[in-house]
């Protein structure tokens, strides 16, 4: 080894190395080739390419990762899952109606054509023989009645064979509707006789304030329940008035507003004031200026307070404003000032029970195997449903995430954070607590119940 | 643990879905409570056409088998000689085929219109359910009222108020898109049960026999023991055993036991029937109830055939509305408010909770459907929602307590937001009193609290 030469440009093959290290690491000694060079250039680049080939289409797929339905293991879903759904649930079988009703379509008038081409050839037949009673084709006349008979039982034939259009429309509503939404529900709720009655009272209610009077009536007389007649009333007065608003009568809200004086002023209502100015606005907009100015006069005064919007109701002798759009807005807040909401209370459940029922089947799905049951003892849902609605604080303790009750209501310490009171428990330490937020070490006993 | 685990998975998945993009989410929220709620709207149409693809199969069948016959006899007549020379009985058998393709025609054209026609409405209800992924938000609005309309009036044809849904249903155009007509025929069977007569039961029995088989139903054997027993008490004990051959033999293999029950009945005179009904099962079986519970098995068998779920939508979705908007506060303000706290111990807690609607209004949100009065009666027996994160908001103004209006707690223990306190010792010269309590306290006594 000793006696070979090392030449400028060796590099590593001029070092001392064992044969089995020339072996493995053979690249290292092998003079550079351009033809092997090209090749390997060529190959890498078109694998690398590949690679970056089946990303792309990969992604163009669109997975993402999800957690399964049955909350276990991670899937990949396809991306436009719900661009999907949305396409499967109803076009999916909307399609296969469409197939079905097109071959309606297509082979309803054809029979009938052809039966009645049938029919008129056999009536032809009779009249030749009945009239001619000498010679009969009775080849043709054969053929003919043979043809027919094999083109009608083609008839019955082919409708069987819809039948496989048609259970595919079954199928396809199975597969992407779901059909048991009773699984969600509490076998318990609304059975007693009080449950069912105060149910339907809801519904009357319902029905009056969408001004379904008919059906009201109707409902009350065979559900076999009464309601106040006074809150009945109410309703009736109520959408009367709004009704009138919208035919440009304010009138009637006047009176209303005029009986309901106390309360408004309590709620330091604008109603009255606003209600003037649509009055104004109106008489503005038929052109008699003179007469709106005289309007503003007898009844702006008394609004001292209001001056900025006086200022810019006057303004808009200037400046013709949109009527409709501040008459809609008068009739909101008329409509809010009376507590007629606009969406009703059973609407709103309704609405969230329909969002949070799909919801409540997944986690079904997902637990019934462990725990029995959406409704479970726990008097909690087992998920968050996300209503859009929240009335209510809610308090949750930060420490061991539960919802604070009678038994465990939030405790603040003294150094202004709130635990709940089951957390405070399992906090103190031999008669000492110390926040878990800050440093500031305290006595259970110096923690204050407070309310939200 | 596991629970928690699924838990914490399932809202990761829903996280992953809503995270996408907004559009996505929407939609598929929209589209998965179609998916669960809309089954049945689907899938009674789709019976009804089946149905109908069904006889009208049946029909063209026979009809198709009545023309073949037909011909067999002619090709037989007009190979035979004989009959060749005689025109007029030729031409009897022409015109007999002609009548038979007549009838043909017209059945065919029948059937075809029927099952086109519960195609379109299986259409028809497909492009309403559609309209729910409207981008535009006011048709969305208005579907979702149109749904309420469909829930209320399947839960009135449920509950037996069949003029109140059909009014409704006229007043709403909804009359294609609920299943008023299955209920319609339901109601006529249990009308003419509810007058001891099982004729049209037995028809209906016998329209369904397939599905029925299929289900395992009980309904006609249940019916023609009624019938024997109906006869045994009008002592026609001939007649009684004659039916029993006729009808209940069948039923042998499956049901030997109750038919021997039955059979006693034939065993004791008239007389004795009155203290013979008084040994268990066979008072039973000369109970009048026992027609009431054959409406019930009738109505079961019903929504079984048409693959209806035993409870309404509407009840369902009400209940899962109810308990995602449930908070603990209306429930349980009345025990912090008014010293009540005291009460509670001396009082039963049940006792108490009725009281909550009249003492404490400040309780309430007027806009929160389970304050209520009637929604809370209803929601009592329901879970609560799932809350791990606190939610709070100021009661005085309604805000959100956050890091911009930080709340504020009073040395009473009750929480308030920092700008509804400050705006109103503003006005009571640095004073504020408590709504709740009606206490009167300085702005410097109220404490920050913070709440993680």
């Amino acid at each position: 080894m000793k006696d070979r030469q090392s030449a400028p440009g060796d590099g590593i093959r001029s070092l001392k190395t064992s044969r089995v290290f020339r072996i493995i690491n053979f690249e290292l000694y092998s003079k550079p080739n351009k033809v092997i060079m090209a090749l390997g250039l060529v190959s890498i680049s078109f694998t690398f390419g590949y690679l970056v080939y089946m990303r792309h289409q990969y992604e163009k797929m669109g997975y993402y990762p999800a957690v399964a339905e049955d909350g276990r293991h991670e899937r990949y879903f396809i991306q436009p899952l719900s661009v999907y759904l949305k396409m499967e649930s109803c076009q999916a079988v909307e399609a296969d109606i469409d197939k079905l009703i097109a071959k309606y379509n297509k082979y309803g008038p054809k029979w009938q054509f052809q039966l009645h081409r049938f029919i008129s050839t056999l009536e032809r037949y009779k009249r030749e023989i009945e009239s001619q009673s000498s010679e009969i084709d009775k080849c043709g006349l054969s053929s003919t009645i043979l043809q027919m008979k094999l083109a009608i039982k083609d008839i019955s034939n082919e409708h069987r064979r819809w039948h496989s259009d048609v259970s595919r429309v079954g199928k396809t509503i199975d597969k992407n509707f779901i059909s048991g939404y009773t699984e969600a529900s509490n076998k318990k709720a609304f059975k007693t006789d009080h449950e069912k009655e105060i149910l339907n009272k809801i519904i009357c209610m319902h029905l009056y304030r969408d001004s379904k009077w008919e059906v009201a009536e109707e409902f009350l007389k065979e559900a076999g329940i009464t309601v106040d007649d006074k809150q009945k009333q109410r309703y009736l007065n109520l959408n009367h008035i709004v009704d009138s608003l919208r035919q440009k009568d304010p009138m009637p809200a006047f009176e209303w507003v005029y009986q309901n004086k106390i309360q408004l002023d309590a709620k330091k209502s604008d109603l009255e004031f606003k209600l003037h100015q649509i009055v104004f606005l109106d008489i503005l907009n038929r052109g008699d200026q003179y007469e709106a100015v005289v309007y503003a006069r007898t009844n702006f005064s008394r609004f001292i307070d209001k001056q900025k919007e006086i200022q810019s109701t006057m303004g808009m002798l200037l400046y013709p404003p949109n009527v409709t759009q501040m008459r809609t807005e008068v009739i909101d807040l008329f409509i809010k000032d009376s507590c007629l909401s606009d969406d009703d209370m059973l609407s709103v459940c309704v609405n969230v029970g329909c969002s949070a029922l799909p919801a409540l089947l997944d986690i079904k799905q997902a637990i019934c195997r462990d725990v029995g049951g959406v409704w479970n003892e726990n008097d909690e849902l087992p998920i968050k449903i996300d209503t859009g609605f929240a009335y209510h604080s809610v308090f949750a303790c930060p420490i061991l995430r539960t919802r604070s009750g009678t038994s465990n209501p939030p405790m603040m310490l003294v150094c202004g954070h709130v635990i709940s009171k089951d957390a405070l428990n399992k906090l103190e330490r031999s008669g000492r607590l110390k926040c878990p937020y800050c440093p500031k070490e305290q006595l259970p006993s110096e923690a204050r119940t407070i309310n939200f | 643990m596991g629970l928690k685990n699924v838990q914490c998975s399932c809202i990761a998945y829903r996280k992953n879905e809503t995270s996408i993009s907004c559009d996505y989410g929407l939609y598929l929220n929209n589209m998965s409570d179609l998916k669960s709620l809309e089954h049945p709207t689907l899938k009674v149409p789709y019976e009804v056409l089946n149905k109908k693809f069904r006889t009208t199969q049946k029909t063209l069948d026979r009809e198709v088998s009545h023309f073949q016959n037909a011909v067999q006899e002619f090709e037989r007549d007009i190979s035979s000689d004989v009959a060749m020379t005689d025109t007029s009985h030729i031409s009897s058998l022409l015109s007999g085929m002609v009548e038979k393709l007549k009838v043909l025609k017209r059945k065919a054209d029948e059937g075809i219109n029927d099952e086109l026609q519960a195609g379109m409405v299986c259409k028809k209800r497909l492009e309403h359910l559609k309209e729910h992924n409207s981008p535009c938000e006011a048709i969305v609005k208005n579907w979702r009222r149109r749904r309420l309309d469909r829930m209320l009036v399947e839960y009135f044809l449920r509950c037996g108020y069949y003029n109140s849904a059909n009014k409704l249903a006229n007043n709403s155009d909804l009359n294609d898109l609920t299943n008023i007509d299955l209920f319609m025929i339901s109601k006529e069977v249990e009308h003419s049960l509810a007058n001891h007569e099982t004729s049209k039961c037995l028809a209906w029995c016998h329209d369904n026999r397939s599905k029925l088989r299929k289900l395992r139903s009980t309904m006609e054997f249940n019916l023609r023991i009624q019938e024997f027993i109906e006869l045994v008490r009008q002592d026609k004990r001939l007649d009684a055993v004659r039916h029993a051959r006729k009808y209940i033999s069948t039923f042998e293999d499956t049901r030997m036991d109750e038919v021997q029950q039955c059979m006693v009945l034939l065993a004791f005179p008239t007389d004795t029937v009155q203290h013979f009904t008084e040994i268990s099962p066979y008072k039973e079986m000369f109970d009048e109830t026992r027609w009431q519970r054959l409406i019930e098995q009738f109505r079961q068998e019903n929504y079984n055939l048409y693959q209806l779920s035993s409870q309404s939508v509407f009840t369902v979705v009400l209940q899962a509305g109810l308990s995602a908007l449930k908070t603990p506060y209306p429930f349980l303000n009345l025990f912090y408010n008014l010293g009540y706290i005291f009460l509670i111990k001396l009082l039963k807690i049940n006792s108490s909770e009725h009281k909550c609607y009249s003492e404490i209004k400040e309780a309430r949100n007027v806009s929160c459907p389970v304050c209520q009065e009637w929604f809370n009666t209803l929601a009592k027996p329901l879970p609560f929602a799932h809350c791990s994160q606190s939610r709070l908001f100021c009661s005085i103004s309604g805000l959100p307590l956050n890091e911009h209006n930080i709340p504020m707690v009073l040395p009473n223990g009750y929480v308030y937001g920092e700008q509804a306190l400050v705006e109103m010792s503003n006005q009571n010269n640095g004073q504020v009193i408590c709504p709740k309590t009606k206490e009167v306290y300085w702005l410097k006594q109220a404490e920050k609290v913070y709440v993680m």
